[in-house]
């Protein structure tokens, strides 16, 4: 089955992405495809390639890219909840004549357009909320 | 593919931009032809007490234009907050938990926003 | 299809209560995070306990909140696994903020 995942914690602030990976890994372990990941409210700070994990701790962020790299599952950020938060991309930099950009790879600033599509075609939707 | 949508909404106005994302989220799977019901839940029923001196004009009065015209509130929220059903604007239905129940039982796919 | 309930958070919030509100026979309540809190000893009523539900709580967050012992005894632990089968399982997936 086709599973819809969206994400609504920021990983400071909730174990929102923690618990979606675990699913995530679970899932595909399962036989299920997930043909997108979408980060919406404050969980969008997982886009963000600035932010250092302390030695020792856990790097959610790079757990999610390297899950993304193994699957082929497709990361997205929410464009507009990104750009109000500070994470950009090359395009959005230039559009706005920001001095840097900071998407962590491989995610993908999209729209909800894009979240509801999402939630449209696949058989489940579960969200983490934070 | 018809299948159904309920939203929930509940989170309160005013919090940071979190509550107008939250619409945001409402109104694009109405744009999309979702024709979700919705229902307004928790601090979540302060979205729908009208504010007349609001500038700009709060997103809800756009809900019939997306094509989202089942609004609901749950009651007992309604109750705890204090806000009473004729102070409510779109006018909504209220529900209790057994039709909320229903509601959620009767839809493919539950968007908490 | 019967439908899959999810509380991560424990009171003060009141996802639990507005969720035990809205149940229906043979639906699942899967407790996880800080939500497994939510589900000990003494917290489902009695009529939620008597419903036809199934009260289910994830190990990994159990583990992590030590709650193992102190869960409401209606409350089945399940693995990772079990999640990802309830909810090809269940539809819809419900939430609860």
């Amino acid at each position: 089955m086709n599973i819809a995942i969206a994400v609504y914690g920021a990983p400071t602030s909730s174990r929102a992405p923690t618990s979606a990976l675990r699913f995530a890994q679970a899932a595909v372990a399962r036989g299920h495809t997930l043909a997108r990941v979408f980060f919406y409210y404050d969980a969008v700070a997982i886009a963000n390639a600035l932010v250092v994990a302390p030695q020792g701790e856990p790097d959610i962020a790079a757990e999610w890219s390297a899950f993304s790299q193994a699957h082929g599952v497709e990361l997205v950020a929410c464009i507009a909840a990104s750009l109000r938060r500070g994470i950009v991309d090359a395009a959005e930099a230039a559009r706005y004549e920001l001095r840097a950009h900071n998407l962590r790879e491989p995610f993908q600033l999209l729209g909800l357009g894009q979240f509801v599509e999402m939630a449209a075609s696949a058989d489940r939707l579960i969200t983490f909320l934070e | 593919m018809n299948r159904r949508y309920l939203v929930l909404v509940e989170r309160p106005p005013a919090v940071g931009t979190l509550a107008r994302e939250a619409l945001d989220l409402l109104l694009v799977a109405g744009a999309f032809d979702l024709a979700p019901a919705v229902l307004f839940l928790g601090r979540g029923v302060h979205q729908l007490a009208a504010s007349h001196d609001s500038a700009p004009p709060r997103p809800l009065e756009a809900l019939a234009t997306y094509g989202i015209t089942r609004i609901y509130v749950d009651a007992q929220s309604l109750r705890r907050e204090g806000l009473a059903l004729d102070a409510l604007a779109p006018r909504p239905i209220a529900v209790d938990g057994a039709a909320i129940a229903r509601l959620i039982a009767e839809s493919d796919v539950v968007l908490t926003t | 299809m019967t439908v899959l309930h999810l509380i991560n958070r424990a009171p003060p919030a009141d996802a639990l209560a507005r969720c035990l509100a809205s149940l229906t026979a043979q639906d699942t309540v899967l407790f996880y995070e800080s939500g497994v809190l939510a589900c000990c000893a003494g917290a489902l009523t009695s009529s939620a306990r008597s419903s036809r539900v199934r009260f289910v709580a994830l190990r990994v967050d159990v583990e992590a909140f030590g709650a193992a012992s102190r869960l409401d005894p209606a409350v089945e632990i399940v693995d990772d696994v079990d999640f990802v089968d309830l909810v090809a399982s269940h539809q819809p997936i419900v939430s609860w903020a």
